[in-house]
């Protein structure tokens, strides 16, 4: 039987089911157009779509025409003359491609990422992102940067470039802080979060194409400020500490001296009421002797607590000149206590006063110190014998030297016409 | 030596002991005081002019001058000259340096029950007299003597004020080595915090910094 000699009803069953194919097929063909955006699934939909539609065409015009006896289409009257079962096939292929295509459309998308699937996770992300152009031109934005960039500027993001000047120069809104400046920004909002903008820069097609990531580190912020008062507060522990080693020493010195003091007290009150005991009788040499020495014995505990004066360096060094029987003259300003030129002063008279004993047998050192030039000079000599030779720098000259040329000095020995030592320093230098 | 009797040098700082050793020096048969400074700095000067036979030297003297530099000074110099080291600070380094230089003896001045007159004729007589051990201390629940020498050693530099990282980078540790002996140390000790421990440390002299070799 031929299509256009089936049933009426048949024939509009077969159209409907072309008409179904052809919507169907329009529906498949935007759905792949828009979500697969890939030539090869966008065949099958168009084909599909095409045949529907001549096939819609073809038959119903065919039909309608034939059926009021006017001329037929010569394409329409071939389709509508096809056996009916050729149509029923052709009905049923049809609408199943159409639908596979259409369910292809979506299943592809269920297991594809597309540009809308990228805004849509861009927008769940806890964090800020943003990428725009060096025109700044915002290509794509979540819904956190726009929110953060609103509520820093007063403004939506819609020119990446201004808005990453703007946070990095300190410029927003009178509600947010800027913590940080500069190449990491980071800004408290109001409520306390404490959000860090990082800007990434990368080339996609030739062109420059830039990120900022906006990360919530409000914990973090809290614990790195929490980090720094507390090691402010160790330094000044640290600090502490170090005075207490400085001073403890001293301090267990006076502790001694204050046992010691309570102790000699304590004896002496002893020995006052033993000796008035005693006097109350008459006593014999003997006995007067060994009270004198207890007496003596106590008294002589009793200066050895006297507290001790600190000497200066200078006063050492002269001290124990005097205990070699050697007189130090000291010409010219001392330095001032704890500098270089103290200490190289005091290392260079230790040498030359060892020297003036062992060697030139002498009785008195001239130590002349002088500033000229901008230089400190020390000039050392003796009255003792004159240098048989050449001066041999021992270890003791050797030490002092290599003192003098760290400090960027001079030191020059002259061993005739008598022993000479002298040190140039740059002036300034402390210790 | 004169009349039989050996010459003794006093370098000592603190009165009493000067005037106790002094006492015990010139009641002995044996031994007369040349003298007594209390400038460890300046004992090679006072050697120069006339050489003693025995010098007994505190290990840190007016002015901070440390004894130990001095007795290495006088040994290089007048290598027959007799030293005793005496000292009242537990610091355990010092019997180590003691060692090095090649003093004769060692002495803790209020602990060691031996008096110092007889520890004076052994060592002029040839003998070599050190203690046994290091003077221990009581380090809250431990003895000093439980700690290893790295965590002396650290423990030296932590009474100087230096962090973990500083004291890492002098010792050529990592830091983590150094938190686990501080955690050692803290564990052993039962204090809470190492400023507690340093400051033990410090207060009974079990380790004392010198701030000089720590300076060049």
């Amino acid at each position: 039987m031929r299509f256009i000699d089936a049933p009426f009803y048949v024939r509009q069953i077969i159209v409907v089911s072309f008409i179904l194919s052809f919507v169907l097929a329009i529906i498949g063909l935007f759905a792949s157009v828009r979500l697969c955006k890939k030539r090869r699934y966008i065949v099958l939909p168009t084909v599909t779509f095409a045949l529907s539609f001549l096939s819609v065409f073809l038959t119903m015009c065919g039909s309608n025409l034939y059926r009021v006896g006017k001329s037929v289409f010569e394409p329409s009257l071939t389709i509508i003359s096809l056996p009916l079962w050729l149509h029923c096939v052709a009905a049923v292929v049809l609408l199943a491609l159409t639908v596979y295509g259409l369910v292809g459309a979506v299943l592809w998308n269920k297991k594809h990422i597309s540009p809308v699937s990228i805004k849509e996770s861009a927008d769940t992300l806890p964090a800020g992102i943003c990428f725009y152009e060096q025109s700044g031109l915002v290509r794509l934005i979540n819904t956190e940067m726009n929110r953060l960039c609103v509520l820093a500027t007063g403004k939506a993001l819609l020119d990446g470039a201004s808005f990453w000047r703007k946070i990095s120069q300190g410029e927003i809104e009178e509600s947010c802080l800027p913590l940080q400046t500069g190449e990491k920004p980071i800004i408290e909002y109001e409520g306390g979060k404490v959000v860090s903008f990082k800007r990434y820069s990368h080339e996609i097609d030739g062109k420059i194409v830039y990120e900022i990531v906006a990360a919530n580190v409000t914990e973090r912020y809290r614990l790195t400020k929490e980090l720094e008062q507390k090691l402010e507060e160790l330094k000044a522990v640290n600090k502490r500490l170090v005075a207490y080693g400085d001073n403890v020493v001293l301090l267990t010195k006076e502790k001694e001296l204050l046992a010691a003091k309570i102790r000699i007290h304590d004896d002496m009150g002893k020995l006052l009421l033993a000796t008035k005991r005693r006097l109350a009788e008459p006593l014999d040499k003997t006995e007067q002797k060994q009270m004198i020495c207890f007496w003596q014995a106590e008294i002589a505990a009793l200066k050895s607590t006297r507290p001790h004066t600190k000497k200066d360096n200078l006063q050492v060094i002269k001290d124990a000149a005097k205990l070699v029987a050697v007189t130090v003259d000291f010409c010219g300003e001392k330095p001032k206590a704890d500098t270089v030129s103290e200490r190289i002063l005091i290392a260079a008279m230790h040498e030359c006063l060892t020297n003036t004993v062992s060697h030139a047998n002498g009785k008195t050192m001239t130590v002349t110190v002088s500033e000229k030039n901008g230089k400190y000079t020390i000039e050392i000599t003796n009255d003792g014998e004159k240098p048989k030779g050449e001066i041999i720098e021992g270890g003791g000259l050797s030490g002092l030297r290599l003192l003098v040329e760290r400090e960027n000095g001079t030191m020059i020995i002259h061993s005739a016409p008598q022993f000479e030592l002298i040190i140039e320093l740059p002036q300034g230098e402390t210790l | 030596m004169k009349d039989g009797k050996y010459s003794v040098m006093i370098v000592e700082d603190q009165q009493m002991p000067k005037a106790l050793f002094s006492h015990f020096v010139e009641s002995s048969d044996k031994f007369y005081l040349q003298v007594a400074i209390e400038n460890a700095s300046v004992a090679d000067i006072v050697c120069t002019r006339t050489p003693v036979d025995l010098i007994l030297m505190d290990v840190v003297t007016e002015n901070g001058e440390s004894g130990l530099e001095a007795a290495a000074k006088i040994k290089a110099k007048f290598p027959k000259t007799k030293i005793i080291i005496v000292t009242s600070m537990p610091e355990c380094s010092h019997i180590k340096r003691a060692k090095q230089i090649g003093v004769e003896g060692f002495w803790y001045k209020e602990v060691n029950e031996q008096p110092i007159l007889s520890l004076m004729e052994r060592v002029m007589n040839g003998e070599i007299v050190y203690p046994d051990s290091p003077q221990s201390v009581r380090m809250g629940l431990a003895l000093s003597t439980e700690f290893t020498e790295k965590e002396l050693e650290i423990l030296r530099l932590m009474t100087g004020g230096y962090s973990n990282k500083e004291i890492s980078e002098k010792l050529g540790v990592s830091s983590g080595v150094v938190k686990n002996h501080v955690a050692d140390m803290l564990f052993k000790t039962g204090f809470r915090s190492r400023t507690q421990l340093a400051v033990r440390a410090r207060e009974s002299g079990l380790v004392i910094l010198d701030k000089t070799d720590d300076e060049i």
